[in-house]
């Protein structure tokens, strides 16, 4: 009996010793309070919300500009009823992407407003005039696109008009959650404006990975452009092509798809092997690019938009037909040969893991080009030296056409066009510009993303 | 060569039998009812496995070996016998009926109870019931003749998950799936599979031939014990064991099955497609003013879409699945025992095809459970379970590459090149390249182990019990695309993932059996347990190979992926559970369990759960005699309190989470969450009636309840704009409210036997509080509606002035425009009741049971209609129906006019809202055990072959494949998959088909 007695008295010791086993901590997740304690945990918030807003534009808010802008460039074979409904311009409240848009940007919007109220933790001032930089650039930007695709375009009577919410305080626990309602138009693009102007004040100039001044300044003329300050946009573009810092590439088709930034990359969203926005379903790649490598050629682009668009001489139209490997692709346009290939295809997402086309130089001279135009047309003067058939012409021979001599407005917003199809830029475009597209009126509703349905059934203030 | 390798083996056993006899007995067994003769009765030397069956006289002759002086006879319905043979060499005796389902020990939570006294409300079933038909997982054995559970496959795949709702969904967020116990192991349930597929089953890697019997815990007297853990039913699971002083007894069988599809539908052939996309190109007048005129649109769908060997007239359908699935199972088991020590010993191995092309299961698996009794102070027991499954898989079924997928293509594409190469041109990727180029496999191998010791302080009264039990799942996947394919573009890519679940439980209780006089009868256990699991991952992905050749991503030239993650959890419990009885019909019952978890917040978390039961066995009161027809009558009542915690570790915690910018690390502000947070609850009331009449000839009982779920777990949601999705609160409440009912007869007894078995279960479930409605895709939850009832705009027809669909608006008009339409419950995917209805018949050796399974008022969205059946909206093959579509002004259709690219009538609606209710016989089962003077003569003690159909016949009005569906998705959180029930999306139909078999025992 005695030995059992032995064995009672282990069991009664194991179980004593239980209790404190209930306290388990994650191990692959960190509390956030002891997180954000540091210099490099904001550093770590920081790249996370550059990764979120790449997630953002490549997956959501590039197709947006481009599809939602589409009257017919491209045929779109695919069966995605984002893109159907996006190219359609039959958006419902229950539409995905413009959920994971909303998504995606807020939390990187967080991580920026997450940094700005620990920033005190920083000792290094090099340091933490950068990170404060970051976040106000991407918390402007994202506010910025947000406004542009969910609220009325800038114009008449917008000023006033709903937007989105204005997010500028941190959540990091159930006290910090709030219900905001819709900020006006203009209420958000005060915002911005002080945002980008800060980050531009803030961020250095030989920064290639995340945002420098210059993108900070690029996307200030994307800004006055939208307002339609015109001399603002003009010197902002000014200001970064005069910087020296950039420089149109010799051969467009190189101007895409680097590992390495080009020259006329102001800013791109980094990307490599360790990322999966190309590859995943709703990049750009898989539906654009057609080759034995990449892509599900669901983007076919019509001969009827080629012809109408490019002279025959223009390097930025020209087709190469009957390619068998991915390596042969050297021109912006290839008769498709991936599987169930339709037609031709562009060559401006062709890889899954290469940067993120976001800010060209090509596009600074076009808006300076353009803003300057419209100085000039109302009897303003115009910024800088170059005049906008300059411009013009410093595009026009990149692409091997031949120097015209005056330009109207018209030709450079062609030019635009021509030059930034498919990048994310043509529906901001044509709402400045006021331009119909199709039967739509360039102020439309139908041109709007609905708020999310997930997000006003949560927030009843929407 | 398979075959011949399973014969081998049967004929292997069968060649080890031996025979023993030293004394011959002979006598006749006769009814007592009626005096008539019973024949099939076992007869058996006690302590032995000697042993006869009576023939179709009722006659028999057994040899009894030396020292036996019992014999035992036994048989199904009958009270059994024990007859003295000292110094006689005839016995003949009669037999009665019996309450056969009262004497019954039924195993609840941490021990074994009579049947007859208990108080909360069980369901059984026994080992020999899963036999009657083979069944590669033993849930599917439960289908149908549990009342309270409701069962249903998710999808015709192999080793997908299956949905168990014991008496209803308790929980948004939480879990639902039971608990389950094996042999006192809390055992895993969840699915570890990974996320781009859809859930896996893990619990197919136990052998149904192993288990000895099934008890499913539902109401809260009898879940209590399992405390915060119980509040979905918990299935307790007892192993077979051998008996102290049996001799070794084999049981050898083989079964042999061929499956088809149940249903397939009729889609659109060459013809009928070219003449509905050529209608549906004009409609939309496509080609502008080019130079295409009215009646040209099959030249302009072929021009624009198709290519010019796009001449055939492919049944994409048939390509999906094999002709036929073709699966064999063998099982060994000994068993036996003697003196102070039992074993058993099993060993199965099953090998099973899909019903899809490329979807296969193989399992080994092998048991050893053994007893040893050291002295009357002390016994031990060990069971070790070691099984592994391979699994082919294809991929989920919102993927191109599986094949339901190939519904979609066009019938006018071919299938195949003529070099024989799966035509990489059709419409949409052509899942036969996967079929051909791509791998994916999982590899799973649990361990189950227990170790327990008695100490038997005061024997017969009072037992320390400590147990030690480990389920160690690990489960590896392994996929391989081919270039070939599209997701193995562009030079190959490669996963593999490896997922490893320990849990370890420790459990010490003090079991307290004490008669005080004749009339009290105390019960009394109380102990803890203490249960840590750790779950861990590892994932690679890798791309870049030089040839399909190379299958492992020692080939791969390029790292794309990679992560590992560990979780543990760990539950620290107490608890007490006292069973009273007074003259043996009075009883009183109560459970108390406090759980500790590591999932709550250190001021949360502990729980307490308890409940009380009562009972009244009134056939035993003196005054029943005036009523001698009554048998057995026992009303009973419960009431308690359960919990659940099914939920993901930390979830209180205010989290970030590793989340990089190519390679730069960071992280991300990824949770927030309430440090509060707690169990949810469930507070059950069950009253209930146990029956017998007529010498139980007429057997049942019947049960209502009422759960209450309350400081609900629920993932809310909240503004995006707050940078999260959602929080992990306790709110709201639900409710499910039901009555079960289960009657069994013999209406015919004697050489010809007939039993009945009926039952079926109403339940109703209603959410009683929520803060905000959610919406899950088709499915919702709102106060006052069952959970998931079905919400989307009502479709109202075809205008026949212009082929428009036609939706409803709030006000009750008709409109062409979707944004105008109102979204309305359109239905629920809960059945108002379900059930089972099995007759079984014997006569002689033979023996047909006829099992009818039935769900009834549950609706089922057909999710794939916005692609197969919108009259030509794309390009997608169509189902038959749609050639009703609208032609000209006037035309009366459900089906609105083609038109290709444009959505009419395309959209989610009620326009594929069915009827889920269905009728299925779902096994109908034929035997023959042969009688004993044959088998004998192959020197077996009985031999039986069968044949069994399963799915013959279902009567439903469902148009999808088959009504016993529900979308598990991809990617799906809990929340998602208990919202999202009952639909149908590229499901792949339930299997269809016979099995033969053989059992031999030696």
């Amino acid at each position: 009996m005695k030995r059992y007695i032995f064995i009672l008295l282990i069991i009664v010791g194991t179980i004593s010793a239980c209790t404190e086993k209930l306290d388990v901590i994650p191990t692959d997740s960190q509390n956030i309070e002891e997180a954000l304690s540091t210099s490099d945990g904001l550093k770590s918030l920081r790249n996370s919300s550059y990764a979120y807003a790449r997630r953002n534009y490549t997956r959501y808010m590039f197709h947006f500009a481009e599809m939602l802008a589409d009257t017919g460039e491209i045929w779109f074979t695919g069966t995605y009823e984002e893109l159907e409904d996006l190219q359609n311009k039959s958006l419902v409240p229950t539409f995905m992407w413009g959920e994971y848009a909303w998504r995606y940007s807020y939390r990187a919007i967080n991580g920026c407003n997450l940094i700005l109220e620990n920033l005190d933790i920083v000792e290094d001032d090099v340091t933490r005039s950068q990170l404060e930089g970051d976040a106000r650039f991407l918390r402007g930007i994202l506010h910025f696109d947000l406004t542009r695709f969910f609220g009325l375009p800038y114009g008449t009577g917008a000023m006033n008009s709903p937007a989105v919410p204005l997010a500028t305080d941190g959540v990091m626990s159930a006290d910090d959650l709030t219900y905001p309602s819709r900020a006006t138009v203009g209420e958000v693009f005060t915002q911005v404006e002080a945002d980008l102007l800060a980050a531009a004040d803030l961020l250095p100039v030989d920064e290639t990975f995340f945002a420098n001044r210059y993108a900070a300044m690029a996307m200030l003329s994307r800004y006055y452009l939208t307002i339609g300050n015109f001399e603002q946009a003009a010197a902002m573009a000014d200001s970064v092509i005069e910087s020296g810092m950039y420089a149109l590439v010799g051969d467009v088709f190189y101007a895409y798809n680097q590992s390495v930034n080009s020259t006329e990359d102001i800013m791109t969203w980094a990307q490599s092997e360790l990322d999966n926005e190309g590859a995943n379903n709703d990049g750009m790649t898989p539906f654009f690019a057609s080759t034995n490598a990449n892509g599900r050629s669901e983007m076919v682009i019509t001969e009827e938009f080629l012809a109408a668009t490019y002279d025959a001489e223009d390097a930025r139209g020209i087709v190469q037909y009957g390619l068998t490997s991915h390596s042969e692709v050297n021109t912006m346009y290839y008769e498709g040969f991936g599987q169930r290939a339709r037609g031709i295809y562009s060559a401006k997402w062709l890889e899954y893991n290469t940067n993120v086309t976001f800010i060209r130089l090509a596009e600074m001279y076009l808006t300076r080009a353009e803003a300057n135009q419209i100085l000039l047309d109302q009897g303003a003067s115009q910024v800088g030296t170059n005049s906008p058939v300059d411009d013009i012409n410093v595009i026009r021979e990149r692409a091997g056409l031949v120097d015209v001599g005056s330009v109207t407005l018209d030709d450079i917003r062609f030019e635009r066009y021509r030059e930034l199809i498919f990048e994310g830029h043509r529906l901001h475009d044509y709402k400045r510009w006021q331009r119909s597209i199709g039967n739509l009126e360039w102020n439309s509703e139908d041109l709007i993303i609905p708020l999310p349905k997930a997000e006003t059934d949560a927030n009843p203030n929407l | 060569m398979k075959k011949s390798i399973f014969l081998l083996l049967t004929l292997g056993y069968v060649s080890m039998a031996l025979i023993y006899g030293q004394k011959t007995i002979t006598g006749v067994v006769v009814s007592a009812d009626d005096s008539r003769a019973l024949p099939g009765v076992t007869v058996l030397a006690k302590g032995t496995s000697a042993g006869v069956i009576t023939d179709a006289n009722g006659n028999y002759s057994i040899q009894v070996p030396a020292g036996v002086n019992t014999l035992v006879f036994s048989f199904v319905g009958m009270e059994t016998r024990e007859v003295d043979i000292t110094n006689q060499t005839e016995i003949n005796i009669s037999m009665s009926p019996v309450a056969m389902d009262l004497d019954e020990v039924v195993v609840v939570g941490y021990g074994p109870r009579s049947k007859r006294d208990l108080t909360g409300s069980i369901s059984s079933i026994s080992g020999e019931d899963m036999q009657q038909v083979p069944t590669t997982t033993f849930e599917s054995a439960l289908q149908g003749k549990t009342s309270g559970v409701l069962m249903t496959s998710t999808t015709g795949k192999l080793g997908e998950a299956f949905n168990i709702r014991v008496r209803g969904t308790n929980s948004i967020t939480a879990s639902n799936q039971p608990l389950y116990v094996v042999d006192g192991i809390i055992i895993a349930n969840q699915d570890f599979g990974i996320n781009t597929n859809q859930p896996m089953n893990p619990l197919i890697t136990l052998d149904p031939n192993d288990i000895k019997s099934i008890q499913v815990l539902k109401d809260a007297s009898a879940s209590a014990i399992y405390g915060s853990r119980g509040a979905n039913g918990v299935v307790i699971i007892t192993t077979k064991s051998g008996r102290a002083g049996q001799k070794s007894r084999i049981d050898v069988g083989y079964s042999y099955s061929t499956r088809q599809p149940t249903n397939q539908i009729e889609m659109l052939n060459a013809a009928e497609y070219l003449e509905l996309l050529g209608e549906a190109i004009e409609n939309v007048d496509y080609w502008g003013d080019e130079y295409y005129g009215p009646g040209d649109g099959e030249q302009a769908i072929r021009d624009y879409f198709f290519w010019p060997r796009d001449t055939a007239d492919t049944d994409w359908q048939a390509l999906a699945f094999k002709d036929q699935a073709i699966s064999h199972e063998t099982y060994l088991n000994i068993s036996g025992g003697n003196e102070n020590s039992a074993y058993y010993a099993g060993l199965s191995y099953s090998d099973q095809e899909g019903l899809l092309i490329k979807n296969n299961l193989k399992r080994a698996s092998g048991r050893i459970n053994l007893d040893h009794k050291v002295n009357r102070f002390f016994d031990v027991s060990a069971k070790v379970n070691y099984a592994q499954t391979t699994l082919d898989r294809v991929a989920d079924d919102n993927a191109f590459a599986t094949p339901m997928q190939l519904i979609a293509q066009a019938p006018i594409t071919p299938a195949y090149l003529e070099d024989g190469e799966p035509n990489p041109d059709a419409i949409y990727f052509n899942s036969l390249l996967a079929e051909r180029y791509n791998k994916s496999q999982v590899i799973t191998s649990r361990t189950m182990g227990s170790f327990q010791a008695n100490l038997n302080i005061i024997p017969e009264v009072l037992k320390l019990t400590s147990l030690v039990g480990v389920d160690n799942f690990h489960q590896r996947e392994e996929e391989r695309q081919s270039p070939k394919t599209d997701d193995g573009q562009p030079a190959g890519n490669g996963t593999w993932r490896s997922v490893a679940n320990n849990s370890l439980q420790f459990d010490n209780y003090l079991t307290l059996n004490k008669d005080f006089g004749k009339v009290h009868s105390l019960n009394v256990i109380a102990g803890m347990s203490f249960q840590q699991e750790d779950f861990s991952i590892g994932s690679i992905q890798a791309k870049t190979y030089p040839s399909d050749a190379f299958e492992d991503m020692a080939g791969a030239s390029e790292n794309s992926f990679f992560t590992s993650q560990k979780t543990q959890t760990t539950f620290l419990s107490y608890f007490a559970t006292a069973n009273y009885k007074l003259a043996n019909r009075y009883l009183i019952s109560g459970s108390y369990r406090m759980d500790g978890s590591s999932r709550f917040g250190e001021d949360s978390r502990f729980g307490n759960f308890y409940s009380f039961s009562g009972g009244w066995v009134v056939s035993e009161e003196d005054f029943m005699e005036r009523l001698p027809w009554i048998f057995f009558l026992k009303p009973k009542a419960s009431y308690g309190m359960t919990g659940n915690a099914s939920i993901a570790d930390y979830s209180y915690m205010n989290l970030v989470d590793a989340w990089h910018y190519t390679t730069e690390t960071g992280f991300y502000a990824s949770q927030i969450g309430r440090s509060d947070l707690r169990w949810e609850k469930t507070a059950q009331l069950d009253v209930g009636m146990d029956f017998g009449f007529l010498k139980n000839r007429i057997s049942g009982e019947f049960d209502y309840y009422l759960k209450k779920t309350s400081d609900m777990l629920l993932n809310r949601a909240i503004p995006m704009s707050n940078g999260y999705i959602s929080i992990l609160e306790n709110v709201g409440e639900m409710e499910n409210e039901g009555f079960e009912f289960v009657l069994n007869a013999t209406p015919v007894f004697g050489n010809f036997i007939w039993n009945v078995s009926f039952n079926i279960t109403f339940n109703e479930n209603v959410v009683t509080q929520l803060i905000e409605p959610i919406t899950v895709d088709q499915s919702r939850v709102e106060e006052g509606q069952p959970i998931g009832f079905f919400y989307m705009p009502e479709y109202a027809g075809v205008d026949p002035d212009n082929g428009d669909a036609l939706y409803y608006t709030e006000t009750g008009e008709t409109t062409n425009d979707y944004a105008e339409a109102e979204f309305r419950n359109v239905g629920s995917p809960h059945p108002d009741y379900y059930g089972g209805f099995i007759n079984s018949f014997s006569y002689k050796g033979v023996a047909l049971n006829v099992f009818f399974q039935f769900v009834q008022g549950n609706e089922i969205y057909r999710f794939q209609g916005i692609y197969t059946s919108n009259n030509a909206g794309g390009l997608d093959n169509q189902t038959i129906d749609q050639m009703e579509r609208w032609q000209e002004p006037g035309d009366i259709t459900d089906v609105p006019q083609a038109r290709l690219g444009e959505d009419n009538g395309g959209r989610m609606s009620s326009r594929w809202i069915e009827d889920g209710s269905y009728i299925r016989l779902k096994d109908v089962s034929l035997s023959y055990t042969l009688p004993a003077k044959i088998s004998r003569q192959f020197y077996v003690e009985r031999i039986k072959v069968y044949v069994s159909g399963l799915n013959l016949w279902t009567i439903t009005d469902f148009e999808g494949w088959d009504p016993e569906v529900t979308k598990t998705g991809t990617r799906q959180s809990q929340t998602q998959l208990n919202i999202s029930q009952g639909v149908e999306y590229y499901a792949t139909p339930q299997a269809r088909g016979f099995t033969f078999g053989i059992n031999v025992t030696l």
